[in-house]
């Protein structure tokens, strides 16, 4: 009788086994992407009603705040509003010298050349582990694997995977994103990096290399895998050891990526593949 | 009857997961619905029906996740194969009991999802950039530690509901 159970009980989790196993494989090769997709839709559908509520009790919780608060709210955005009044005008004065100059030599930049598409963020991963956002558009509407996302305030991540009518994101606060950045001010050159905690961090800056508390980081565009002149943060602190042959830097960037609601898929910048340069550079053997 | 409830109790708790949870967890760490579902389930139920609801669970789970599907389901169909092997020496479900296995539990799920993800971006199934940093130590204290705290803490609300739900359907208990 024992044995009985005991061989029923068995035949279950063997079968079981089988099954997640078949399904793994199948799914890690993408055969399964299709019933993905359409099994997903409408847990994504869900998903993103449910984000779109969550958001609007945040914001109106957030935008509840006392008189007093407000007065002084408003008080330091008249500041800052004076103090980029001015700078406003200085940068248009550079913009207009830099289209004449752009005009002489036929130059355009890869930023004027960006479309975008807009979409709405309907899912985050449910692993804590893997930072990715679920959005509602997918190839049907042109995005591609590889397509950089942002927003008004800076660079979110890039396209992972896409289905006719979604896409998967993936963070630049993923731990396994890493983007080429410079300073946007002194130039330097360096590697941002996604950390476990979400935060973000500036690898491979030379040891000298002038890097201060407030600087802007961009994307560099090196690696052509994204536009460059995407902002991606701020400079929060920064760190260099004796021992160390490189400078780091933390970096805040200015989204808050647990509470993104629309994104733009930079639809007009077209990723190079570098691959080809490595398979074909010699080895100096 | 009791597996259609808990294809419902266990995609809501995805999608809950999913949309809701970022904005009340606080830290990388969230709380894991469908783990703590599936585990309180089979703490009292027959072992082909918690294989039904790790495979459930499982599934929903990673048809919201960059993982491939059936990562998590192999992962709770282990957890739930243990639980029954161990119920059949247990005689009385005390908090101990299931603080023990609220505690343990999760930190298994959680290391072998992470372990998953450290594995498939190795050999190419998830993307990772050259240079990209993957440090375990602070996925361990940044992400797993929370989650067993959250989960700590909700487990004796999600018993206490599984235990009502399955009274109500008059399901086999031990």
């Amino acid at each position: 009788m024992r044995r009985s159970v005991q061989s029923r009980r068995g035949a279950v989790l063997t079968g079981a086994g089988l099954l997640v196993a078949l399904l793994i494989g199948l799914s890690a090769f993408g055969l399964l992407a299709p019933v993905e997709g359409l099994v997903s839709a409408p847990l994504e559908w869900l998903s993103g009603l449910i984000n779109r509520a969550a958001i609007g009790i945040d914001t109106a919780v957030e935008g509840n705040r006392s008189y007093a608060e407000l007065l002084d709210y408003v008080a330091d955005l008249e500041t800052a509003f004076a103090r980029q009044q001015s700078e406003v005008v200085a940068l248009r004065e550079f913009a207009s010298d830099y289209q004449r100059l752009a005009d002489l030599v036929a130059y355009t930049s890869a930023a004027q050349t960006q479309d975008t598409i807009a979409a709405d963020v309907i899912a985050r991963d449910t692993s804590s582990a893997l930072r990715t956002i679920v959005i509602n558009k997918g190839s049907r509407e042109g995005i591609r694997t590889g397509m950089a996302v942002v927003t008004g305030q800076g660079l979110v991540g890039r396209v992972i995977e896409v289905t006719s009518s979604a896409s998967r994101v993936m963070l630049i606060t993923s731990e396994a994103s890493a983007i080429s950045a410079r300073n946007q001010r002194s130039r330097a050159e360096g590697a941002v990096v996604g950390r476990a905690s979400g935060e973000l961090r500036m690898l491979m800056l030379e040891p000298g290399a002038d890097v201060q508390v407030g600087d802007l980081v961009i994307t560099s565009g090196l690696g052509g895998n994204l536009p460059p002149d995407i902002v991606i943060g701020q400079v929060r602190s920064t760190r260099q050891f004796e021992s160390e042959i490189e400078q780091t830097a933390e970096i805040s960037s200015l989204i808050d990526f647990n509470r993104l609601e629309i994104v733009l898929v930079v639809t007009g910048f077209e990723p190079i593949d570098l691959s080809i340069f490595e398979a074909t550079a010699p080895t100096g053997n | 009857m009791g597996n259609y409830i808990g294809l419902l109790i266990l995609a809501v708790s995805a999608v809950l997961q999913a949309s809701l949870l970022p904005f009340l967890t606080y830290g990388a760490g969230t709380p894991n619905f469908v783990f703590l579902f599936v585990l309180a389930w089979s703490i009292n139920a027959d072992l082909r029906q918690s294989v039904t609801w790790a495979l459930m669970g499982g599934i929903v789970l990673d048809l919201l996740s960059a993982l491939p599907l059936g990562t998590s389901a192999l992962g709770l169909l282990l957890l739930v194969s243990t639980v029954s092997g161990l119920g059949e020496r247990v005689y009385r479900v005390g908090v101990l009991w299931l603080a023990g296995l609220v505690l343990a539990g999760t930190l298994f799920f959680e290391v072998y999802r992470l372990t998953a993800v450290f594995v498939y971006r190795a050999i190419g199934i998830l993307p990772q950039d050259a240079g990209a940093a993957i440090d375990l130590v602070s996925d361990f204290t940044t992400v797993v530690l929370p989650t067993i705290v959250y989960n700590f803490i909700l487990i004796w609300f999600v018993y206490f509901a599984v235990r009502r739900i399955q009274r109500w359907l008059r399901e086999p208990v031990s």
